[in-house]
């Protein structure tokens, strides 16, 4: 899976410009470009979600794995 | 590398075909058509003739029914190697709902037609069929079981132990909005729960990963 799967899908089609997703935005990584919002640093996204929460159309949408993590691995992380 | 997918190979693991002999399976094989797929293409429509048995070489799919407002409840989310609308195929009648992919995807199609003959002809290809089925049936049981017993945070912790067993179920193209059509609830509800989750140190959010970091503690949430 490239780098790309996990960045905000935006689907053009269902936005309509309305530019909360780039208010919610908290590293400014979006911007409204000609009436549709824009991923235009996607370096910046931290994955937190807001963009998706906040859309009113659902045309934002972050795909996500779920995964076990070694409990083991986690206590020698924490110490 | 990964090596190429081979329809003979793939049907072989399927437990319908365990049995089948080779030169019948053969058969079969010629008669499969793919089908490269777009995320977010309609395969079919509810109330349709079945076109056959699909079956899920890379992608994600989902089958869903739409109530009269047009929401959307996702009855199952497939992926790989995984086969959908086999009841439709198996009984000639109309498709019990609505399927499209949730990612790009490539698919296989066995017609119905060559379904239903192979269907009179073996008896093991019945049974096997009877065997997958009735495990389709137990799975919708606990379905309604857990939409009409649980709350969301039970459910989605259901959910989420499912997922990290089944890669297939997470990954490309399953967000949380497809989560909130499969559990009967809204986005906003599962990002609640969430954070409820989160807050009980059961789960935690690395990027774009949703870790199970004490498991025992997501079972006991999950009444399991």
């Amino acid at each position: 899976m490239t780098q790309e799967t996990w960045m905000p899908q935006i689907n053009s089609n269902q936005c309509n410009g309305c530019g909360r997703c780039v208010l919610a935005c908290p590293t400014h990584s979006l911007t409204i470009r000609e009436g549709k919002a824009l991923l235009l640093y996607p370096d910046r996204c931290r994955y937190c979600a807001q963009c998706e929460a906040i859309c009113p159309l659902q045309a934002i949408s972050l795909p996500y794995l779920v995964r076990k993590v070694n409990d083991c691995h986690q206590e020698k992380e924490t110490l | 590398m990964t090596s190429p997918f081979s329809v003979a190979a793939y049907l072989q693991h399927l437990a319908y075909f365990k049995h089948v002999e080779r030169s019948v399976l053969d058969r079969l094989i010629a008669t499969a058509v793919v089908h490269q797929a777009e995320a977010g293409e309609n395969l079919f429509l509810e109330g349709e003739s079945s076109a056959g048995l699909w079956m899920i070489e890379s992608g994600r799919v989902k089958v869903y029914k739409l109530n009269p407002d047009g929401q959307e409840h996702i009855l199952r989310i497939f992926g790989e190697n995984d086969t959908f609308n086999d009841i439709s195929a198996f009984d000639s009648r109309a498709n019990p709902a609505n399927a499209a992919t949730l990612s790009d995807a490539r698919l296989w199609r066995l017609p119905t037609a060559v379904i239903q003959e192979l269907l009179t002809q073996d008896s093991g290809f019945a049974q096997a069929i009877i065997q997958v089925l009735a495990g389709r049936v137990r799975g919708l049981v606990r379905q309604i079981e857990d939409l009409s017993l649980y709350s969301v945070t039970v459910r989605l912790a259901r959910l989420l132990l499912q997922q990290s067993e089944d890669p297939s179920l997470s990954g490309p193209g399953v967000t949380r909005a497809a989560l909130a059509a499969h559990l009967a609830t809204t986005p906003q509800t599962i990002s609640t729960a969430l954070r409820d989750l989160e807050q009980t140190g059961a789960i935690r959010f690395d990027r774009h990963e949703i870790q199970i970091v004490r498991e025992e503690l997501l079972r006991s949430i999950a009444l399991l």
